[in-house]
């Protein structure tokens, strides 16, 4: 009996031991990200003095917001996300709507099809559309890129709204129009308030899909005009290798993760059911 | 007579509601198919084409040239090789991180809602940002990991962490699977708590060690969410692009370069549409027959 306590605290340790060295790796990068942005530029290379910043600067961000690649790009980034959350959110609300609701030959194929196309290979089928927008001159707009994230976040939207819309019971509605409520009232005045939830996690899913994405957003944009944040920033780290601004691209990607930040902390609930609920059931 | 008037008027008003849930479903349906369904039957024809975008002005067939000329590739084999260790190592290291984190967090520990909060960082973070941030912490100069293991002494010169065989292999790796592990987490925690309290409660009677507990109740439990998460995941290793590109650009010369990236580079870089096109559809026809393989022997050993 003595030996298995032994054991059971042993074993305990060891949980809090794994549980250290998985959470230094899973927070150290931003931790040194955060540190990195508000260090002086001249310690940012000069590490052998130290982890530690001797002062604390906001210079890095100062460079940051007086970029006018960065300023043009935000606008971009910011405009494309949210008509590609705004597009995708009606669409995806009708389509949801539809397969719940209603019956018709070839559900069960659509239905399929949606989860089938969430595994394309993204760079397989970005190479026709990049021929196409090419022809129909959509490459570096950005309505292009709207219309290229609205359809590659919609598979996994509407299975998720469904998921949503399948947890009602069908009788609410039913109760709606027997009381003379017409069909479009009736989900207006019950459904609609009740998926709310739902919709704002579309809408989210959709906002942070455009905004991370860098794909595509690399291939169908070639300047300021349509560039988004993520591929100036990888320009700025990679092709532009400004010496000595490593501090100012730690402050740029702090200034891009935050939008999905405050996004996933208002909505965290919502969207890790969608995840775990509506779209990986098959 | 009246019957067959009602029947009719059933009929009808059953046919109406088709229209409705048709016309609702159609705006999807119709992007869908112009931005899903039709490049993916362009790109399948572009794969048996010769279009190279500096010379040709419209792209002509060329039988099965593409592939072959994949095959005959001196690299192939070495594509195909970076493509499965990819695979291999970031679904098998995502299922131990997944898991182990996930058995830890449904336990009761102190600060638990802290550190589920905690562990969501790396999906919250864009994987641009992430590939930065990681390559400026494993820059071989300033980075902070050389800073870190020459000052306790664990190395005695810095190494060039993302230049260097097999370090280079062994960091993009890790790094993918802090990017993508959340996933895996969140799904695996959510199993956990599916599972009934009195089988564990059962077995503890009968005086099962923790293992045994894991392998014959908790993993086997899991076995559906595991399902959909392997082949998810396969697909999904199969296609990333990002973080490769973002870290290494497949190299340093091609030793990290995978399938995905490979036909990015050959497209976008060569802008060679046509055997772009072929690669990537190679790879999607096998990650497809994988697919099927796995789901078939699945359905066997639950069988």
């Amino acid at each position: 009996m003595k030996n298995m306590k032994i054991r059971r605290m042993g074993f305990g340790f060891f949980r809090y031991l794994v549980l250290a060295i998985l959470m230094v790796w899973i927070c150290f990068p931003f931790f040194w990200t955060l540190l990195s942005s508000f260090k002086p530029a001249e310690e940012i290379f000069a590490i052998r003095g130290g982890i530690w910043p001797s002062y604390f600067t906001l210079k890095n961000y100062i460079w940051v917001f007086n970029n006018m690649d960065f300023l043009l790009t935000l606008k971009n980034s910011l405009i494309v996300s949210i008509f590609t959350a705004l597009f995708s959110v009606l669409i995806c609300i009708m389509f949801a709507y539809s397969l719940n609701k209603y019956n018709y030959p070839g559900k069960k194929l659509l239905v399929n099809a949606l989860i089938v196309s969430q595994m394309l290979p993204g760079v397989l089928i970005i190479i026709p559309i990049f021929v196409v927008f090419a022809r129909l001159r959509l490459v570096n707009t950005l309505s292009g890129l709207v219309i290229a994230y609205s359809t590659f976040s919609l598979p996994f939207s509407v299975l998720m709204l469904r998921g949503y819309l399948n947890s009602l019971p069908q009788s609410l509605e039913e109760a709606a129009l027997i009381d003379g409520c017409s069909r479009f009232g009736a989900f207006w005045r019950i459904t609609f308030p009740l998926i709310m939830p739902g919709i704002i996690a579309v809408f989210l899913f959709c906002f942070i899909l455009a905004w991370n994405d860098f794909l595509f957003a690399l291939i169908l944009t070639h300047d300021n005009e349509a560039r988004t944040v993520a591929v100036q920033l990888y320009n700025i780290a990679t092709v532009q290798f400004a010496a000595g601004q490593w501090g100012g691209i730690m402050a740029e990607s702090i200034i891009f993760t935050i939008p999905v930040v405050v996004v996933f902390v208002i909505l965290q609930k919502n969207l890790v059911e969608g995840l775990t609920g509506g779209a990986v059931k098959f | 007579m009246e019957y067959i008037q009602v029947k009719i008027k059933q009929h009808r008003k059953k046919n109406r509601k088709n229209f409705w849930g048709i016309l609702l479903a159609l705006p999807g349906i119709i992007t869908l198919i112009l931005v899903l369904a039709y490049p993916l039957i362009k790109a399948f024809i572009l794969s048996f084409q010769k279009y190279d975008l500096l010379k040709d002005q419209v792209p002509t067939f060329n039988k099965l040239n593409n592939f072959i000329k994949f095959f005959e590739d001196p690299n192939f084999l070495l594509y195909t090789k970076n493509t499965f260790i990819w695979i291999f190592f970031t679904v098998a290291g995502l299922f131990v991180v997944g898991i182990t984190l996930a058995l830890i967090l449904s336990k009761d520990i102190k600060f638990r809602g802290l550190f589920r909060g905690l562990a969501l960082i790396p999906w919250v973070t864009p994987p641009v940002v992430a590939g930065l941030v990681w390559r400026w912490m494993l820059d071989g100069q300033w980075g902070i990991l050389n800073y870190l293991l020459l000052k306790f002494h664990l190395i005695k010169e810095p190494i060039v962490w993302l230049y260097q065989m097999p370090y280079v292999w062994i960091c993009v790796i890790i790094v993918a699977i802090w990017k993508f592990f959340p996933f895996w987490y969140i799904n695996l925690l959510a199993g956990l708590q599916m599972i009934s309290k009195e089988l564990y409660d059962a077995s503890s009677i009968d005086g099962a060690t923790s293992l045994q507990v894991f392998f014959y109740i908790t993993l086997p439990m899991l076995q559906p969410v595991l399902f959909v998460l392997f082949i998810l995941q396969i697909i999904w290793s199969a296609n990333e692009f990002t973080m490769i590109w973002v870290m290494t650009q497949g190299g340093p010369g091609n030793i990290t370069m995978t399938i995905a990236p490979l036909v990015y580079v050959t497209s976008f870089r060569y802008y060679r549409m046509g055997y772009g096109a072929a690669i990537g559809v190679m790879l999607m026809f096998t990650m497809i027959i994988i697919s099927i393989i796995y789901i078939n022997k699945v359905k066997q050993d639950v069988a």
